[in-house]
């Protein structure tokens, strides 16, 4: 699964979410607190390794690939840790997908992180 | 060990993998499950996710359901009540009916028991556990080729190639049905109209469409109105949404609902759902009476509080088979938990949910003991498993005191022997064994006697010994003698299987003395008796050996034990073997086997299989007794009892022989055996136990097909209009030559269905609340029985998988013939040909009575049983009116008699036959038949006749 280009595969697992008509890829790897990190090119395989290997020593790391076509991203990402069952997760953007204004309130009214 | 149910058979049918029943209907959700059902397996590994209430089982169970006819087996596994993810294996094990291996990792126990089947396993509620989900579902996936997974978690198992699908709310067309039919279940009166609706409108959006949160809200309507439900819905949820937003995530808007509906609850009914809580699966009035009594609520108080809350949609009626028990939904138990704790009540209350379960199997042990003898017993432990397991496994767990855990462990050897858990009885006894510092001598003796027998039924015998010996003297103040008792017979027993037979014998004999004054009947002596036989073949007293095994028989048959007496055969049988008696021996195995298998006992036809086996060596029959040997070895590892038949040294003996002797062919022979199932054994056994007994020689296949004339068969006659005859030539089959009316009910069976049945049919048919193992075990033994009786094994023929009686070889049989020539003869009336009358009355005389009149057959009878009458009373009702019409008013009147003889309330009849009557000039005759027509309506509908028959009668009476 992993490209040849990228230095360090992320680990574990690729897997996939299905919200009505819509499926999401994501790569999984690490274990604790969930990160969700998404990728300035929209490609599992070839997305941030570094940041999400460095984060993967202490975090959950989930880096999903944004569908073709997906309208509202904040309403997508919503499902998708609705349909990973993550009620609370940091979230890293980069800049380039201009989607920073998400409203992304739901996912931390609920207070402190859990363990 | 002997007395006692078989373990592994018992725990397929106690977990039987059904797919879980809910009362209420599935309301929407078709788009879903068309999309469900073409996923299911595509992804191998497919994860409804979503909030808690929204709707996940439900959509698992109904997917399953659909897709199940491309699956050669659906098994369903809750794991809602696990508590300990090390268990979920051997969970999955025992729903799978695939007992544990003694040394075989249960994983490898599930991978063997799907195999390369195409097999969808279901996993519901894996949240809690769900690291170990993930990793047994990617072991398997990759173990077995064809396996799908169909999981239901809040959050997905994500590992490799697992597809979570987020079950989507409820659409709004599909809300309000749901909110209106859940209404109409707490209120009948309720309707949805155009006032209403924008209200439930409302409160369905409210609550994202989430199924559980919808159901609470409408089980509201007999208090509130929908507008009511949907104000306080709105004020209660203002206070959790912030800023601009007025949606919550929807597990919190689950939260917030239950939260209200908790508010709405009455204070007794606040204090009563938290503590029913505790309770793991389902639980009886009688427990929750004990368990959840306390300040405020009384004993008394706790019928009307469950009834209050199951109207609220909060606790979940499940009507039982003897009595009504009540489940809380996993999203309200988690709830109710929770409430429980803040409340700082939950100790406390665990605490009299392990007391309560503690002295219910505290109370029941003794007659577990004795095994089978006690179903009934059996049957109400199983019913409270879930309650027992965690019970024990929290008393296990209680740091600050030791007797709970080991009264718990004392008390449930026979119960985990029966199920064939041995691994996690192992686990506890060892857990509460290891902490039992402080502990009651007597408690501590208790336990460590499981452990000892534990060790024993795996065959471990120094560790069962040693554990015995700590424990007797523990015991010795106690003036428990039964436990002792039991304690020194299976002492013996492990001396002896550990070669040691002059200790066993002293050990033994003084179990025997001990419980010298004990009623007959005491299961200890009754043991120590089986032991002290068997250590007697093993010096070759075989004098004694035969006497005690008898008397064990005498009594298993005088108390009707099935068990013992199961048991004590199959040891005659090996005595009369020893002594050169094969035919004894042949008799006594061919009772044992039918005993154990009819009460499902692993052990015990082992046993007798192990006779049976030397039997056929000894006579040569190097084939069937290889096959034996080796079946029976892959039989005892299914059971998971490593205690040995009664010669291990006579079993390795004959293995050498028959290798010897059959040479190369031996290896494909033992491999064949292996693989054979249990009853294909016990078949194999019968036959060759038959061979040399006297009463009946049963005739292989081969050498029928060889000898069988032409003219010999047709032979076979079966009348069963009527109380149910079958003859075989000119001679009727006696009523003993059946054993039990099984097979004669099978011969109809297949009889009336000629184009063969499937053993599955025929299981549906006659044992519908049978596990499969259960059906394949009764059916063969049925069959054998019937061919037996029959006196010819050609006598069913097997096509493909279908069964059928073999039509060469009948006769007769009535019912068929009946409605075949009735049809015939109705066509020939119809066509007015000359002579049909006579034919059709000469048809219908072949009719003695309804269709197996009298005989204890299953429910598949009646839809025959009511055709055939169904023609023969329309038969008899065109015929009278054929009579009447000719002016033979006579035979016109048999006939509508005949009809009010078989159906007393058949007005055409009784109004007809006052007419013969009237018209033979027997006025009296017709006001009678009238009257004592009018009686039975009266007394059995509460009714009257009709108005024509009544103004028959009364033109009669006037024309006086």
């Amino acid at each position: 699964m992993s490209s040849p280009t990228s230095p360090a595969p992320l680990t574990d697992v690729v897997a996939e979410v299905r919200v009505g008509d819509l499926t999401t890829r994501y790569r999984r790897s690490g274990s604790g607190r969930p990160v969700v990190v998404l990728q300035p090119s929209n490609d599992v395989d070839a997305g941030w390794p570094h940041l999400a290997d460095l984060l993967s020593g202490h975090c959950r790391v989930i880096v999903p690939e944004l569908p073709a076509g997906v309208g509202d991203a904040a309403a997508w990402l919503r499902d998708f840790l609705d349909a990973l069952g993550i009620e609370r997760a940091t979230v890293v953007i980069p800049e380039q997908l201009g989607i920073a204004a998400l409203d992304l309130a739901p996912l931390d009214t609920s207070g402190d992180d859990r363990p | 060990m002997q007395p006692s149910e078989s373990p592994g058979i018992a725990a397929a049918a106690a977990a039987a993998p059904e797919l879980p029943v809910h009362l209420t209907r599935l309301v929407g959700r078709e788009r879903e499950l068309a999309d469900l059902a073409h996923l299911v397996g595509t992804p191998r590994l497919l994860t409804l996710t979503g909030a808690g209430g929204s709707g996940k089982t439900r959509l698992a169970r109904a997917t399953a359901e659909r897709v199940a006819s491309s699956f050669e087996r659906v098994a369903w596994v809750d794991l809602s009540l696990l508590d300990d993810a090390q268990f979920l294996v051997p969970h999955v094990a025992a729903v799978l009916g695939a007992p544990e291996r003694t040394g075989v990792a249960p994983l490898d126990v599930v991978v063997g028991a799907i195999g390369s089947a195409r097999m969808l396993l279901v996993l519901d509620n894996c949240e809690h556990v769900v690291d170990a989900c993930a990793d047994v579902a990617t072991s398997l996936l990759r173990a077995c080729p064809r396996l799908a997974i169909l999981a239901t978690s809040r959050e997905a198992l994500a590992v490799a190639g697992e597809t979570a699908w987020l079950v989507p709310p409820l659409a709004s067309t599909d809300a309000t049905q749901l909110f209106v039919e859940r209404a109409q279940m707490a209120l009948p009166s309720f309707t949805h109209s155009p006032s209403n609706g924008p209200a439930i409108a409302e409160i369905c959006r409210r609550l994202d469409g989430i199924p559980l949160a919808i159901e609470l809200a409408a089980a509201r309507v007999r208090v509130l109105s929908p507008e009511q439900i949907a104000r306080r819905l709105d004020d209660a949820f203002r206070l959790l949404t912030t800023g601009t937003r007025t949606a919550l995530p929807r597990h919190r808007t689950l939260r917030a609902t239950m939260d209200w509906s908790f508010g709405l609850l009455g204070v007794r009914e606040q204090q009563l759902l938290p503590r029913l809580a505790v309770f793991s699966g389902s639980f009886s009035l009688e427990a929750a009476e004990v368990v959840c009594a306390g300040d405020p609520l009384d004993a008394d108080d706790i019928l009307d509080g469950v009834s209050a809350l199951v109207d609220k949609s909060l606790v979940i009626m499940e009507a039982g088979d003897t009595a009504v028990r009540y489940r809380l939904l996993e999203t309200v138990r988690q709830y109710g938990l929770e409430r429980l704790a803040e409340r700082g009540e939950l100790d406390a209350t665990m605490e009299r949910h392990t007391r309560y379960f503690l002295e219910f199997v505290e109370r029941s042990e003794p007659s577990l003991i004795g095994g089978s003898n006690a179903p009934d017993v059996f049957a109400h432990l199983v019913t409270e498993h879930d309650n027992i397991r965690a019970a024990c496994a929290r008393a296990v767990a209680y740091a600050p005191c030791a007797e709970p855990g080991l009264r718990f462990v004392g008390a449930l050897f026979w119960f985990w022997y029966a199920l064939g858990q041995f691994r996690e009885a192992r686990q506890l006894t060892d857990r509460a064994l290891s902490e039992r510092e402080g502990g009651d001598a007597v408690h501590c003796g208790r336990a460590l006697v499981t452990s000892a027998l534990i060790a024993l039924a795996q065959g471990d015998y120094a560790l069962s010994s040693a554990h015995f010996e700590n424990a007797l003297p523990l015991l010795r103040d106690s003036s428990d003698d039964l436990t002792i008792g039991v304690a020194l017979a299976k002492l013996g027993a492990a001396q002896l299987l550990g070669g040691d037979v002059a200790r066993a014998v002293t050990t033994l004999d003084q179990a025997l003395e001990l419980r010298r004054d004990a009623p007959r009947n005491d299961i200890a002596r009754i043991f120590a008796r089986f032991w002290r036989s068997w250590a007697a073949v093993a010096q070759g007293d075989h004098a004694l050996a035969r006497e005690l095994a008898l008397t064990n028989v005498q009594l298993g048959r005088d108390y009707t034990l099935p068990t013992t007496l199961g048991h004590s055969l199959a040891l005659v049988a090996h005595v009369e073997l020893a002594r050169g008696n094969t035919r004894e021996a042949c008799e006594a195995v061919t009772e044992a086997l039918e005993i154990e298998v009819a009460i499902g006992d692993g052990w015990g036809t082992a046993i007798a299989l192990d006779a049976v086996a030397l039997v056929a060596e000894q006579r040569r029959n190097a084939g069937d007794a290889v096959r034996l040997l080796a079946g029976i070895e892959a039989h005892r590892e299914r059971i998971a009892v490593a205690l040995p038949g009664i010669a291990p040294a006579e079993r390795t003996q004959a293995i050498e022989r028959l290798r010897a002797t059959l040479g190369v062919r031996f290896d494909a022979l033992y491999a064949e055996g292996r693989a054979l199932a249990t009853s294909e054994l016990v078949s194999i056994a019968l036959t060759e136990a038959a061979r040399h007994t006297t009463e009946h020689r049963v005739v292989t296949g081969t050498m029928l097909a060889a000898r069988r004339p032409a003219s010999a068969t047709r032979r076979i006659r079966v009348l069963a209009l009527g109380p149910l005859q079958v003859f075989v030539g000119d001679e009727p089959v006696a009523s003993s030559a059946w054993s039990s009316a099984r097979p004669r009910e099978l011969l109809v069976y297949l009889l009336m269905h000629p184009e063969g049945r499937t053993k599955e049919q025929v299981g549906l048919a006659f044992w519908p609340d049978a596990s499969t193992a259960q059906v394949r075990n009764n059916f063969h033994v049925t069959l054998h029985r019937l061919r037996k009786a029959l006196g010819d094994a050609e006598c069913v023929t097997l096509t493909g998988d279908r069964y059928q009686m073999n039509a060469e070889m009948l006769a007769e049989f009535d019912a068929r013939e009946f409605e075949r020539d009735l049809a015939a003869a109705r066509f020939a009336m119809k066509r007015q040909q000359e002579g049909a009358v006579e034919m059709l009355a000469s048809c219908l005389a072949r009719y003695r009575g309804d269709f197996l009149d009298g005989e204890p057959v299953g429910d598949w009878h009646l839809e025959h049983r009511d055709r055939l009458q169904r023609l023969y009373v329309d038969s008899l009702m065109e015929l009278g009116a054929r009579y009447a019409a000719a002016e033979r008013q006579e035979k016109a009147a048999e006939a509508y008699r005949r009809v009010l003889a078989r159906d007393d309330l058949h007005e055409d009849a009784l109004v007809a036959l006052m007419r013969c009557h009237a018209g033979l000039g027997e006025r009296s005759q017709a006001l009678r038949v009238y009257q004592r027509f009018a009686d039975r309506m009266r007394t059995e509908l509460d009714a009257a006749p009709t108005r024509e028959a009544t103004r028959l009668f009364e033109r009669l009476q006037q024309s006086t």
